[in-house]
């Protein structure tokens, strides 16, 4: 390259570095902007893709609600979307991507407990406040002054699912969890429940998140003779084990946790999936919401998450208005002080000084061809 | 009982993980490089059987046809127009192997991108797919074919490389290829319709997956990996090492997780690598 070229190239570099530099300190989020940027982040891609892609209709409907309304403090809401694939170093990039280039006031995310742990620090660090709608692992309750969410940690599940099974003389139970931060946290949460509850663990398992072979697992499983297996597996995982168990002929009670909520499962598995059962947050939809729903995805699928997702937008724009600004720290401050009623989540909300739901009423799913739906007990 | 219904996957598990490094080791015998596209055909192969169909809804053995010679024509047409350019132009097998891994990533997008990033199954209910008891132990149907076409097949390609004049193309290529250039061997054909073979290997084992357990476009270099393991450390060279290879890898497996659990599952390959070349880089069988 001729003399000239390198220096018209390196003046082009100079400039490129001090634009961006300038643009990378400008502080804070523009408050006197047209509109009030709330970022949104889930899985929209990988495993969960179906329950984040359920999830973003639903933020989308509450927002669509919120502006049709006039919006907050005179503003309109813009949601920026972005994906995590389920994994930490995915959202720590999109959070990171969301506070520095969109200079979002709030964030509404994520769905998988790991993606959450990962994208916690950097929100805290920000001063932005996170409402998560899905993540259930118990180290978020610590995991900072600005981290909320509006389902309660998976101690609680843990608890009641440990209840149930001996409630119902299942005593013997075997765990099989999937190797990330929500499975770890049930394996845990479940060990020392049921423990307590009086029932005896007859084998531990945990299984890579993209594993496709559980015959030999479910062998050893099946051999164990336990009543229940308490399996705490993704939608992938999910399908292939439980297959994998009925063609083994396995009669153990296949009991599962709020991830099976995902509707794909249940739809691919069909007649195959019945009798198994999961415990779930329960939901309080409204037929306006369901309709919403299904008007918009062109198909009945409803995910819990989603309830919480919308329930997460409304609660984020009462503690705006709250605070009457939309400064990140107000905003955060406003919902300690915030109490929802109405949702189509939970029937009321407010946070504990953790940022965690005050209140946890869990639901047991069972399913039946193709379908998961609520047991009466 | 138990070790019985054990035995039964290692069976097939080994005889799948045979018939991916049979294909795969067609390629890396005859044009001596690790052809990582073959992952590409094992995805286009699965996908392929999910669109015919599924989609189409054609009959199931036509379409188990249609796949696995599409995607022994995408191997085919992977030498054409990219692997046999190179090879004109005297690239080395590093060079080969990184145009090759493009390939698999840019396959493996176009496919997320039409049929989804989540997993697809191939059958039209999971419950389809139904079960064959032998002696008190169970078997999916596609894992118990399996077992008999892989057989049918590494019986069929021995008998091709031994007794053919198209196999003793393919050894005299492999021994030496300039060689056989100059005794007259065609070369170019030779190596156009190896590829196409191993494609079809490759394919059959991306159908057998969908069947079972769903596959998405990162599938193709997840299976990479044992079919890797399988051929090196069976023996590079060998037309037999690659079978040996695979039921060594299988069996390690199944022994690990029945002894010390799943979790351990995904470091086996990689221990087994790593052995063997300490070991025996060559690989346990010779020729």
């Amino acid at each position: 390259m001729s003399k000239t070229g390198k220096i018209v190239l390196w003046v082009i570099v100079l400039i490129l570095i001090v634009w961006g530099i300038v643009v990378m300190n400008k502080k804070g989020p523009a408050e006197d902007a047209l509109t009030i940027k709330i970022g949104f982040v889930g899985p929209l891609t990988g495993d969960l893709a179906n329950m984040g892609e359920n999830a973003q209709a639903a933020v989308g409907i509450a927002v669509e609600e919120i502006n049709k309304a006039g919006g907050i403090l005179g503003k309109q809401i813009e949601v920026v979307y972005e994906d995590d694939a389920c994994t930490g170093a995915t959202g720590a990039n999109a959070v990171s991507k969301l506070i520095n280039t969109d200079k979002v006031v709030a964030i509404l995310g994520s769905a998988c407990s790991g993606a959450t742990l990962g994208e916690a620090p950097i929100s805290e660090a920000a001063k932005v406040p996170q409402l998560s709608f899905c993540s259930t692992n118990p180290t978020i309750s610590q995991a900072g002054d600005y981290i909320f969410r509006d389902v309660p940690s998976d101690l609680f599940q843990a608890k009641y699912a440990a209840e149930y099974l001996v409630k119902n003389n299942k005593t013997k139970v075997a765990l099989l969890t999937t190797k990330n931060d929500w499975g770890d946290g049930l394996n845990k949460a479940f060990t020392e429940a049921f423990a307590k509850a009086g029932g005896t663990i007859v084998m531990t398992s945990s299984f890579n998140p993209d594993a496709k072979d559980f015959r030999t697992e479910l062998v050893k499983i099946k051999a164990a003779n336990p009543d229940a297996v308490y399996f705490a597996g993704y939608t992938d995982g999910t399908i292939t084990a439980l297959k994998q168990s009925q063609e083994l002929g396995m009669t153990a009670q296949f009991f599962g946790a709020d991830a099976w909520d995902d509707t794909k499962i249940w739809s691919e598995l069909g007649t195959l999936g019945n009798g198994a059962m999961y415990t779930v947050v329960g939901t309080n939809s409204s037929d306006a919401f369901k309709a919403k729903m299904k008007a918009k995805l062109g198909k009945d699928d409803l995910v819990y998450c989603s309830n919480y997702a919308y329930d997460g937008v409304k609660i984020l724009a009462e503690a705006m208005n709250r605070a009457n600004s939309s400064n990140s720290t107000a905003i955060k401050d406003a919902l300690y002080k915030t109490s929802y009623t109405g949702g189509v989540g939970s029937k009321e909300l407010s946070f504990d000084v953790n940022g965690d739901p005050t209140s946890a009423a869990y639901i047991i799913k069972i399913a039946k061809d193709g379908k998961a739906t609520e047991m009466v007990q | 009982m138990i070790t019985w219904q054990i035995f039964l996957y290692i069976i097939s598990s080994g005889m799948y993980f045979s018939l991916m490094a049979l294909g795969f080791g067609f390629t890396l015998r005859s044009v001596k490089f690790f052809n990582l596209a073959y992952g590409g055909a094992f995805l286009v192969g699965g996908y392929m059987m999910f669109f015919f169909y599924r989609s189409l809804s054609i009959f199931f053995p036509a379409a188990l046809l249609f796949s696995i010679i599409t995607s022994g024509l995408y191997l085919f047409l992977c030498y054409i127009f990219i692997f046999r350019a190179l090879l004109r132009r005297k690239a080395k097998s590093l060079v080969l192997l990184i145009a090759s891994f493009g390939v698999l990533v840019a396959t493996s997008a176009i496919l997320g991108m039409i049929f989804g990033n989540q997993p697809t199954f191939v059958p039209r209910r999971l419950s389809d797919v139904g079960t064959v008891n032998i002696l008190g132990a169970t078997l999916n149907t596609s894992e118990f074919f399996l077992i008999i076409f892989a057989f049918i097949i590494i019986v069929t390609f021995s008998y091709m490389r031994f007794h053919t004049r198209f196999g003793r193309a393919t050894r005299a290529i492999e021994d030496d290829s300039e060689v056989a250039e100059l005794v007259g061997i065609p070369k170019d054909k030779t190596i156009s319709r190896i590829f196409f073979i191993s494609g079809i290997c490759a394919g059959l084992g991306g159908v057998v997956e969908g069947l079972n357990s769903g596959l998405i476009p990162a599938s193709g270099l997840f299976y990479m990996l044992p079919t890797i393991v399988a051929a090196v450390v069976g023996g590079m060279q060998s037309f037999w090492g690659g079978i040996l290879g695979a039921f060594i890898l299988v069996i390690v497996q199944q022994l690990t997780i029945f002894f010390f659990g799943a979790s351990w599952v995904q470091a086996v390959p990689f221990a087994i690598l790593i052995i063997m070349l300490f070991v025996r880089p060559e690989g346990i069988l010779k020729r």
